[in-house]
């Protein structure tokens, strides 16, 4: 339990902390008491990531070297071991930077809740750190059932915020998207339950040899060294399920029914949350699922399959982003370009190849949703102010408003990734990881995702354009429908400029969060073969008592 | 020598205190009617209680198998059944507590609904084919009558009658089943029936009995009559039977498939499995579209008989012990959720109409206050769970059965019922949505000299949504019990030997 208490402390403050906001923001009625309860929960919070920074750091090479170790059944005092679950948390840079990427997010949400003067603000604030805190748990799941617990659980606090707080359609949106998303997701509690099949069967083998020492069936550390021994030990079919829930989530394309509709009904701090952090779910699992449990099959067809699929997803969103006729809908269908984009790095890495798409893919994840998020704020800021983000009544924003303009200005530069910024770090590390993926097309693929790159700059001007300037020559039409009022006030940068200056300092140094992206092409990588070679891995093919090598001098630590 | 055979007071002691004080509770109203309106609750939650505490002592003993000449089976199996029985039964009289203060049935009430819990107690103890009959005429017959107690109101006439003539299909089915199997195995005990010679009049009689149980359990394609009977009978008596009632009749069914015919797997497995994909289809998509809140659960019901049909299906240690878990959560939540329509009908002296609840979930579900706000909240809470979203016990019970089932082989079982799960959320959602994304209806009627107070059944209410979580963190108890109950039917395939990998 003492190796828990980081984790549960991560857990426990923005739930509590939500308790609280709820019960500060029903009793009291004021958003004051909200926003200082978030403040709060965001302080403490930021405060335990710091600490676990530090001490992350300070063993950051025993951590790497230690590899994945599955936890003894003494190290556990939650699950249901009958099944093989364990309540496994556990925390690494990966999923450090994910976190603390949570923290902001929702921290400038709850901002802007208090801003836009919702109802009830105490139950909205509450329940955006509810999902929280579902998100953070996911981050840091190490046991299938744990991750697919805190993958469904977050939805549910999202469920209402858009079904009570959304637009005129917003039932229909909440209904669509839980259900949508559900649709995805109980299939693959089907795999997960098949995964923990092979688990079990892998125990019962295991046992024969030396009984004393048995990991959960459902830890994913175990089930790695499953697929390390055995690259096949998991069928297609189960590798079938999960991507189909993971391409509903993220989403890909066929499967993005749900994402307009919420994203334009939710209110705009919470579209902010779905496509900033929710959608980030899909790349965690893809990271610690999909990649090292199904190497065999992700190098033979399935990974060139998906790195299509994720172009398709990619182009076709960016086309539509074009298209859109409001702000959000741009924002919401960029959004799914860029999760084809990471979920393309991803897809890409087969094995030990091709690692550097997964780090491009996890630093595209983190600007993607500090962006998306601050995009969606921004939008929310002008719907506030002038009730409407259809882009045929907006315009002419800029003029005589420097602070506005140079921020929707600085946003859609990032979002179209100019060199430097730090979207172009991760763009390049996906597009030249696809280049070299080693497939005999691959430079077309990789052509075809750079020029989507352009796409990118299409739709962010347009929607630039659209907003803040307009063409004099349709001005006629345009002017008077709207009032937007006098530039950014105080209480509106308070919460863009986290989000903001986290942009900007990631652009500057991408390599601040280079521990996380290690980690995660460490992750990915968990099963191939480069590492089991190189010894580095949790365990040793043909290992008896398997999972351990015998020379590793962590080995002693764990009997 | 003729020796007398010795009877085991011990085995039945669970029963006998039922019965005795359900004859109690009826002597009562010769006294005088005050007296029993006043006693007879009292007594009935008494006798439940002790009855649960019977069965409960009962289970941490050594089985009492065969006891009365083979008739009575006191093993794990019996006295789990006797536990959900008797603490439906005492949900139950809680639910009518104080329901009655104008009529004179408050005797008859009670003390049929102890019958009835005695009933299923010998229904899930049976040894022998015979008890097996008894127990089930017993519970029926009592149920006939307490669905048809609110005599002035038509729906709960309709509903009696309905359900005795259906009830009477199934209790002949079962008879005939019994008289097959007499005759291709020559004795009506369960042990010895296991024995025999396998038989097509053996499979005929199985198949018959198969029946009469799917009937009980209210499983499509057997189910037609549930959604009627739920929604006449008085509501206490509605959360009653799509509890115990249907553990009762699924228990039973592992019972009779695991002692009597354990050479015949093969054979019923097919057809449980389309009575599985068939109640989980049903009951999803009749659910859909229903406006009333008990017809819902009632459809609800239906659906979940189908998963927990999987556990069964699967058969093993797993299976066992999912069905009984998942028998353990179903029946929290549909208690939970029946005390707050019971809650809700109180509040309103009307039936709950799901439209009525708009805007209800804010604080005004059972008239205002604090307590309106945990009752909506409670309903959210048991609506998610019933729905199986994580992390509540709902969750964990269905994540057992579909585990069970892929373990078995039954993969395809297991994406039938996940898509039914997502069929499923289109109703159990609308509930939330109704209660907390839509605006409130108008003026609510003002309930006509329905008691004010109903703490009781709040507090009730509340306590099964923590009971949710609580027996989503506490599953390993269940499971272990129940994987123990599988080695005594002799089910599992290779019983663990003591502590193998027993939690410390």
């Amino acid at each position: 339990m003492g190796e828990l208490s980081i984790q549960l402390l991560l857990l426990c403050i923005p739930l509590i902390g939500g308790v609280l906001a709820l019960y500060l923001g029903e009793t009291m009625k004021s958003a004051r008491a909200v926003t200082v309860t978030s403040a709060g929960i965001a302080l403490a919070q930021s405060t335990v990531l710091v600490c676990s920074w530090l001490i992350i750091r300070g063993g950051e090479e025993s951590s790497i070297s230690e590899a994945f170790k599955p936890l003894q059944p003494e190290e556990y005092s939650l699950g249901i071991a009958q099944w093989g679950i364990a309540f496994n948390l556990k925390i690494d840079a990966a999923t450090l930077w994910l976190s603390a990427l949570t923290v902001v997010v929702v921290f400038c949400a709850a901002l802007f809740t208090a801003y836009a003067k919702r109802e009830r603000p105490g139950v909205f604030v509450a329940a955006m750190w509810w999902s929280a805190a579902a998100l953070i748990g996911l981050f840091m799941a190490r046991d299938l059932v744990v991750f697919y617990v805190f993958f469904e659980l977050m939805l549910i606090p999202l469920f209402l915020l858009v079904g009570v707080w959304g637009g005129p359609e917003r039932i229909r949106a909440t209904m669509t998207m839980f259900i949508y998303t559900l649709l995805g997701s109980l299939p693959m509690l089907v795999a997960v339950v098949a995964v923990g099949d092979v688990g079990r069967d892998a125990l019962a083998t295991m046992k024969s040899g030396d009984g004393s020492w048995q990991p959960a069936a459902f830890d994913l550390d175990f089930l790695y060294s499953v697929a390390a021994t055995d690259a096949s030990a998991f069928p297609s079919w189960i590798l079938a399920l999960f991507i189909f829930a993971f391409a509903v989530k993220a989403p890909l394309v066929p499967f993005h029914g749900w994402l307009p509709l919420a994203y334009r009904t939710a209110p705009a701090e919470v579209s902010a949350v779905l496509s900033g952090l929710v959608s980030k779910a899909a790349m965690v699992g893809m990271l610690l699922v999909v990649l090292p449990l199904f190497p065999h099959q992700l190098a033979g067809g399935w990974g060139l399959g998906l790195t299509v699929w994720a172009l398709v997803s990619l182009v076709y969103g960016a086309i539509c982003a074009f298209r859109q006729s409001d702000a959000r809908g741009v924002v919401a269908y960029s959004s799914i370009a860029q999760m084809g984009l990471i979920v393309l790095g991803l897809s890409v890495a087969q094995g030990a190849v091709g690692l550097q798409g997964v780090a491009g893919s996890y630093l595209q994840a983190i600007n993607h949703g500090l962006i998306s998020a601050a995009l969606f704020l921004l939008v929310g800021i002008v719907e506030v102010r002038t009730g409407s983000g259809e882009l045929s009544v907006l315009g002419r924003i800029a003029q005589n408003r420097p602070v506005i303009t140079t921020t929707a200005l600085f946003l859609a530069m990032i979002a179209l990734a100019v060199p430097g910024a730090n979207t172009f770090a991760g763009e390049f590390l996906i597009l030249s990881s696809v280049f070299s993926a080693g497939w005999q097309f691959d430079w077309l693929l990789g052509a075809v995702a750079g020029a989507t790159v352009v796409f990118a700059a299409l739709y962010a001007l347009r929607l630039l354009s659209s907003v803040m300037h307009n063409p004099d020559d349709v001005e006629e039409a345009r002017t008077g429908t709207v009032t937007f009022g006098g530039d950014l006030s105080h209480r509106e940068l308070v919460f863009l400029a986290p989000l903001l200056v986290a942009i900007l300092a990631l652009s500057v140094w991408p390599n601040a969060i280079r521990g996380g992206m290690e980690r995660a092409e460490f992750r990915s990588a968990a099963t191939s073969e480069r590492l089991v070679a190189k010894g580095e891995s949790a365990h040793e093919a043909g290992s008896e008592e398997g999972l351990l090598p015998k020379d590793s001098p962590n080995a002693e630590d764990h009997r | 020598m003729i020796k007398s055979p010795t009877l085991d007071w011990w085995a039945v002691a669970p029963e006998l205190v039922l019965s005795v004080a359900g004859i109690a509770v009826l002597l009562y109203a010769i006294f005088s009617d005050r007296i029993a309106r006043n006693l007879a609750p009292a007594t009935a939650l008494a006798a439940c209680v002790a009855s649960f505490g019977i069965a409960f002592s009962q289970l941490n003993n050594d089985p009492r198998i065969g006891a009365w000449v083979g008739q009575v089976d006191s093993d794990s199996l019996a006295n789990i059944v006797r536990m959900l029985a008797a603490g439906a039964g005492a949900a139950t009289v809680l639910f009518s507590w104080k329901l009655r203060p104008s009529d004179n049935r408050a005797a008859e009430h009670y003390s049929l609904l102890l019958f009835a819990v005695a009933g299923m107690g010998l229904f899930g103890a049976a040894g022998s084919l015979m008890t097996l009959f008894i127990g089930l005429e017993l519970f029926s017959i009592a149920l006939y009558i307490l669905c048809a107690l609110e005599a002035e109101k038509m729906p709960s006439l309709e509903s009696g009658l309905k359900y005795l003539i259906v009830g009477g299909l199934s209790s002949s089915f079962l008879l005939y089943g019994c008289s097959l199997v007499y005759g291709a195995a020559g004795s009506l005990t369960l042990s010895e029936i296991g024995a025999a010679d396998n038989s097509a009049l053996l499979r005929l009689g199985l198949a018959m009995l198969l029946v009469a149980m799917t009937f009980k359990a209210a499983a499509a394609p057997l189910h037609w009559w549930a959604p009627d009977v739920y929604d006449g009978a008085p509501t206490s008596m509605t959360a009653f039977m799509a509890t115990a009632t249907k553990a009762a009749a699924l228990l039973a069914l592992i019972r009779l498939v695991a002692i009597a015919f354990p050479e015949l797997t093969n054979a019923w497995q097919p057809l449980v499995a389309g009575i599985a994909v068939a109640s989980i289809t049903v009951g999803n998509f009749g659910a859909l579209v229903q406006t009333k809140m008990k017809r819902l659960l009632a459809y609800s019901s239906i659906s979940h008989a189908g998963y927990l049909m999987i556990g069964v299906i699967a058969w093993q240690e797993s299976g066992i012990a999912a069905v009984l878990y998942g028998l353990v959560v179903y029946s929290t939540m549909t208690l939970g959720a029946f005390a707050l329509v019971i809650i809700r009908e109180r509040a309103t002296g009307a039936a709950v109409m799901i439209d009525d609840l708009r805007g209800s979930g804010w604080g005004s579900f059972a008239g205002g206050g604090v307590f309106g706000w945990v009752s909506g909240l409670a309903m959210a809470i048991l609506m998610f769970s019933l729905a199986g979203i994580p992390p509540t016990g709902g969750f964990f019970a269905k994540l057992g059965l579909l585990q069970s089932g892929v373990e078995a082989g039954y993969a395809w079982l297991a994406v039938v019922a996940a898509v039914g799960s997502v069929v499923g959320l289109g109703y159990y959602l609308r509930i939330i949505v109704v209660m907390y994304m839509q605006d409130p209806a108008k003026a609510q009627k003002a309930a006509k000299g329905a008691p004010t107070r109903q703490l009781f059944l709040e507090t009730f209410a509340a306590a099964c949504a923590i009971g949710i979580f609580v027996l989503a963190l506490d599953a390993d108890r269940y499971l272990h019990r129940g994987e123990h109950t599988a080695c005594e039917l002799g089910v599992a395939t290779a019983c663990h030997e003591k502590g193998a990998h027993s939690p410390s």
